[in-house]
């Protein structure tokens, strides 16, 4: 178990690396730099100047020294500076990292939930009316994207019926509240939930599905247990066993999904910056959102692997 | 097939096509993926025979009759610059339709490439071919596309084979999943000791005998690309104006009068690209079930 | 399972509750702005750049009205040469925020720094005139010579010849900086500098709290040299995108959708003028000539009749009309000022035909296409793009569309790599600001177009402060530019803005104000606002 773990992450390391060329090249192939992105057509900027600015940056030097003074600056645990701002990279996703992980978080709590929930009805109601109209309406929440169920929500709940506010994540300028904040929350993660929930809710209908038809569950019935005892007892850990392995793989998407929901709701996380930097070619932040992304997805698929083992005595490692 | 011999492999391509019958049968008795087929074929059928449907060019604009509700002349309006929704949900399908089917196939085919020559070669080349997977996996697919985008520049050919490139590591796992359980298997020791190539052993012995939960994951897939191609053209990075595709159509709803007054500008991309991805859900489901009957996953997972 | 459902319930109750009884307790004022690169600072970028009229100041601002320009700062001035030598007297007696005197040696240090080359702002050329300029470019002097401070009081600035209106077209959206907190700063880290997220200004708000992506709160300076603000606080919402702040206008989460907040777009119009808490202004001119862009580089547009025919091939009123609903004065020329514009202009009305004869005339390839660039993105220039594309096509001229971001744009421009384009540039305040369109060698939006006749003319505009002197050099221009089409002129941009009618004076203002121009102040007289009762 211990060993399988460290070969994990000693391979992950060469794809750390890999990961690493891939991203300085798109960052650095991108057509328009930092000092271009500058400059405007109110503020008219001369060829020396440009030239000048780029000196400044680094955008002058070969790119194999432009990379190596990257990574020689990451293994420092520095991840450079925004061209745009000045800031350090890393304190700069240090701030809003956790807005996007709320949001993620919580986006992904409720997608569970509401997703197992109705899996397990759905199971437990086969081949009954509660079960048709359950998958097709998971079938249609996987249909809509989830960009256009949030202009549908905030349509809806912000503009006709009032009840909650358009975006932001907390009305500005007032004092830090949870309520506030919590407000705030629900459209934005109602939107990145919904889509997943539907996924969720399809693994544990057959994941529950699966237990019901194995031998034990049937023996238990005959032994005139209650069926909410059987199902609780002894099906409900197995069945959602899968859903972790959904969880680790549903972790990328949602940091693309999360990109453009916080982009609609103007939610002030990685995804807005990352649009950000892409549009002012900001080419350290464009780098290091995707390089900690990169890193919290291999550090989710290993703490997912992890928790298949603990959760599910069958699976064993060599 | 745990007992196939030599013999067995010359009479394999027979035996599959009962399979293949019995799986269309079986397929058939699905209702809802013979559904999903109908309205499949049906969206396909109307977007490519557009010019012959539509009374109008997806493009030809009339600024004195923009905005017009549903009618006679207009089926489903017009939009801002007057231009026929109808002309452009067909002329747009063929777009969403075309992003959907081949980055998929760009996809599958260096998918299924790696992972057959990842499942049959195993040893070193597979563990740096699953390192290059596990590397391609770790990107929030979508974020490298938006970034990739701004590189080459938004266009549909772009946006296909960008997302073709980034799609293949899942159906190269499945696939090397599914090679690695069967390149020591009697059939496949006999024809290597008889000295077939091992592409030809690959792809006409093994492949075969795998390509089922591929078909499925590929089904799948179009069905995600679709709706990939609908968010970056959301964010303005797919289908350059004033081309349509569903994608660059919703992007209306933007507009907050639109989408409370205006809904036919909304309604109808938005509603295709629901059934076009419901539709190949319901048959990639269908498929599953048809081709591997032990399989009772929900299926659609991305 | 069930009970923490139980629980939620009331949690969420709460919640939308609380929406109804929200109600504002001071004077909050909250006005939207654009995009999050505040943190880049005002030496750098012009998208933070209003939140100076509040915060800091400068020595003059320009008047509501537009016409001139009024005191801050500096008390009064005068220029005993004719436009040489300029003496600025300033208020005695203003504080910094911090506390710390104001004097003229934050004027001298101030207009240095925006010169100084390791600073690096593009907003230096505005000082070029100022005697010395090119020897602090060179390196072989360390200050501008022509920047001094009498005494405290009192600051001297000379110029390398008489410019008559150097103070109303350049001086106005210069701020003045506090040297006892940025002259510590070296001139290579201003950009960025902590400074531009805790501004220190003389303005009539304090800076209070800055939150990258959400917002900027700044509070009311009891001690404003020009009376003490009757607002509390003001708070600048940040969004990435428009649309969010129409929802944010129409549920009252913001006050203003100002200039900072782009304008509202025209397909929104209608729905916000049925909001009876809304003032919305439909038709605000920007200032801002709209034209298509030729790269007069490549050949296929040298011959003039090329251009010509582009402009009789587009029916530019159906477009006002339709997909502009309105917005948008014709112009056939560059200039949006009505003094600066000749009366006998072509007209170029829209004829088909015409343009047909023309292109056949000059030789016109139809068959290849031209690659086509434009950045705004909102659905009505994405509307327009596609009705030129149209027209165009109608006679063989097939234009491919690529919208690009700005980074891409400047690129493009930068290397030349595209033929036609989609553009608009703010020459609201003075016709003197559109050289940099048509000069010769003006790099990079003349894109190649050369008439030492215009030169000369811009020149002679700046000569005299007389605008009936002025008058005839430029409307002399216009007649060129109206035969030459260096670029195709469409229409001058008219931009809506809406305001909300719980802030006094706001939307009475902008009503007073004859257009919107760039890097003009808005905020000024920002004092006298209150919250309504």
């Amino acid at each position: 178990m211990l060993s399988y773990l460290l070969r994990k992450l000693l391979l992950s390391i060469p794809v750390l690396f890999g990961v690493t060329v891939i991203v300085f090249a798109i960052a650095h192939a991108m057509p328009g730099d930092a000092v271009l992105a500058m400059i405007t057509a109110e503020a008219p900027s001369s060829d020396e100047l440009i030239a000048m600015r780029r000196g400044e940056l680094g955008l002058d030097q070969p790119l194999y020294i432009q990379y190596l003074n990257w990574i020689g600056q990451i293994l420092h645990g520095n991840l450079g500076r925004s061209f745009v701002n000045g800031r350090g990279v890393g304190e700069i996703i240090g701030e809003r990292l956790p807005m996007t992980l709320e949001l993620m978080g919580v986006a992904l709590l409720v997608a569970f939930v509401i997703g197992a929930t109705l899996g397990v009805v759905s199971a437990l109601r086969q081949y009954k009316f509660t079960d048709y109209s359950l998958t097709l309406a998971g079938f249609v929440g996987v249909s809509i994207p989830d960009f256009f169920m949030g202009l549908l929500l905030v349509y809806v709940f912000a503009l006709e019926l009032r009840w909650l506010p358009s975006s932001g994540i907390s009305t500005a300028g007032d004092s830090f509240s949870l309520l506030d904040n919590l407000r705030h929350l629900i459209l934005p993660a109602a939107a990145l939930a919904l889509f997943r929930a539907a996924i969720f809710m399809r693994y544990a209908r057959a994941g529950m599905l699966e237990v019901l038809n194995q031998s034990y569950m049937r023996t238990a019935k005959a032994k005139g247990l209650r069926p909410s005892t059987i199902t609780l007892r002894h099906g409900l850990r197995n069945a959602l066993i899968p859903l972790v392995t959904v969880f680790g793989l549903a972790l990328p998407t949602l940091f693309g999904g999360s990109v453009v929901i916080e982009t609609i709701f103007q939610w002030p996380g990685i995804g807005l910056m990352f649009i950000d930097s892409v549009v002012n070619r900001d080419s350290p932040v464009i780098m290091g959102y995707v390089l900690i992304t990169a890193i919290i997805v291999m550090l989710a698929n290993l703490a997912t692997d992890l928790a298949y083992s603990v959760l599910d005595p069958r699976v064993s490692y060599d | 097939m745990t007992d196939a011999t030599a013999a067995d492999v010359t009479i394999a391509s027979g035996v599959s096509r009962g399979l293949w019958g019995e799986a269309a049968r079986r397929f058939l008795q699905h209702r809802l993926a013979t559904l999903g087929l109908v309205m499949l074929a049906i969206i396909v059928l109307a977007c490519v025979l557009a010019p012959l449907i539509a009374h109008y060019g997806p493009n030809d604009i009339d600024l004195r009759g923009r905005n017009q509700p549903p009618g006679g002349v207009h089926w489903l309006g017009t939009d801002g610059t007057g231009r026929d929704i109808f002309a452009r949900i067909l002329y747009g399908g063929r777009i969403s339709l075309t992003v959907g089917f081949v980055a998929v196939a760009i996809s599958a085919a260096i998918g299924i490439f790696v992972g057959c020559v990842a499942g049959y070669f195993g040893g070193k080349v597979d563990l740096l071919l699953m390192g290059l997977i596990d590397m391609v996996l770790t990107f929030p697919r979508l974020v490298i596309i938006i970034a990739f985008v701004a590189v080459v520049g938004p266009s549909i050919f772009n946006t296909m084979v960008v997302i073709g490139l980034l799609s293949w590591p899942s159906i190269a796992r499945l696939t090397r999943g599914e090679i690695l359980a069967l390149r020591n298997q009697e059939f496949v020791l006999a024809a290597r000791s008889l000295g077939t190539s091992p592409s030809v052993i690959i792809f006409e012995h093994i492949l075969p005998n795998v390509l089922s939960p591929i078909l499925v994951a590929i089904t799948l897939d179009v069905a995600t690309v679709i709706l990939l191609e609908a968010s970056l053209s959301f964010l303005g990075l797919g289908a350059q104006a004033p081309a349509a595709s569903w994608g660059n159509m919703l992007r209306n709803a933007r507009t907050l009068s639109i989408l409370e007054s205006q809904p036919w500008m909304w309604i109808p991309p938005g509603a295709m690209i629901a059934m076009a991805v419901l539709s190949i859900n319901f048959v990639g489901d269908g498929l599953r079930d048809a081709l591997d009957p032990q399989h009772i996953m929900g299926g659609g997972a991305k | 399972m069930r009970r923490l459902l139980m629980s939620l319930v009331p949690a969420l109750a709460l919640m939308f509750a609380v929406v109804a009884a929200k109600a504002e307790g001071g004077g909050t004022f909250r006005s939207a702005m654009r995009t999050g690169c505040i943190e880049m600072g005002t030496l750098h970028t012009t998208c933070g750049h209003r939140l100076d009229e509040t915060v800091l100041q400068g020595l003059v601002h320009i008047k509501w009205t537009g016409d001139g320009v009024q005191p801050m700062l500096a008390e009064s001035w005068k220029t005993p040469d004719g436009g040489k030598t300029y003496v600025f007297n300033l208020r005695h007696g203003v504080k910094w925020h911090d506390g710390q005197p104001f004097t003229a040696k934050d004027v001298v240090f101030s207009l240095n720094l925006y010169a100084n080359p390791k600073v690096g702002s593009p907003w230096s050329q505005k000082l070029s005139a100022v005697a010395g300029y090119k020897a602090l470019q060179d390196g072989s002097a360390s200050a501008l010579a022509g920047v001094k401070a009498l005494d405290d009081t009192t600051v001297q600035i000379e110029l390398d010849s008489a410019k008559p209106l150097w103070v109303e077209l350049q001086l106005i959206a210069i701020s003045i900086f506090p040297e006892h907190i940025l002259g510590k700063v070296a001139p290579g880290d201003i950009k960025g500098n902590a400074f531009w997220v805790n501004r220190v200004g003389t303005g009539p708000f304090i800076w209070k709290k800055y939150e990258s992506d959400q917002y900027v709160e700044v509070d009311r300076n009891p001690d404003y040299f020009l009376g003490a603000p009757k607002l509390d606080r003001i708070i600048y919402q940040i969004y990435k995108d428009v649309p969010p702040i129409i929802a944010a206008l129409e549920t009252q989460e913001v006050d203003a959708m100002s200039y900072e907040g782009g304008g509202v777009p025209i397909s929104e119009l209608a729905r916000l003028q049925k909001l009876d808490y809304l003032t919305v202004l439909p038709k605000f001119s920007a200032g801002l000539p709209t034209y298509l862009q030729f790269n007069l580089e490549n050949k296929r547009f040298a011959d003039v009749r090329v251009r010509q025919a582009m402009l009789y091939a587009i029916d530019r009123k159906a477009i006002i009309e339709t997909v502009k609903q309105g917005a948008g004065e014709l112009l056939n020329t560059l200039f949006p000022q009505d003094w600066a514009r000749a009366k006998d202009l072509e007209q170029y009305d829209y004829n088909p035909d015409k343009a047909k004869q023309l292109l056949a005339d000059a030789g016109w390839d139809a068959g290849q296409p031209v690659d086509f660039i434009y950045y705004y993105s909102d659905q009505m220039n994405v509307d327009t793009v596609t009705a030129i594309q149209s027209y165009l096509a109608a006679v063989g001229v097939n234009i491919q569309p690529r919208l690009l971001d700005p980074a891409a744009i400047n690129q493009v421009y930068a290397d030349g790599s595209f033929q036609m384009g989609f553009f608009a540039n703010g020459v609201g305040l003075d016709p003197s600001l559109g050289s940099p369109l048509v000069v010769c060698g003006a790099k990079p939006l003349a894109m190649g177009y050369c008439n030492p006749k215009v030169d000369e003319l811009f020149n002679k505009g700046l000569e005299s402060n007389d605008r009936a002197v002025r008058a005839a050099s430029y409307q002399e221009a216009s007649r060129i530019l109206n035969q030459d089409l260096p670029k195709a002129w469409l229409w001058n941009e008219v931009r809506p803005l809406a305001f909300n009618n719980r802030i006094v004076g706001l939307a009475q203002h902008f009503k007073e104000q004859p257009l919107v121009i760039f890097n003009h102040p808005v905020y000024n007289e920002v004092e006298k606002w209150e919250v309504a009762k």
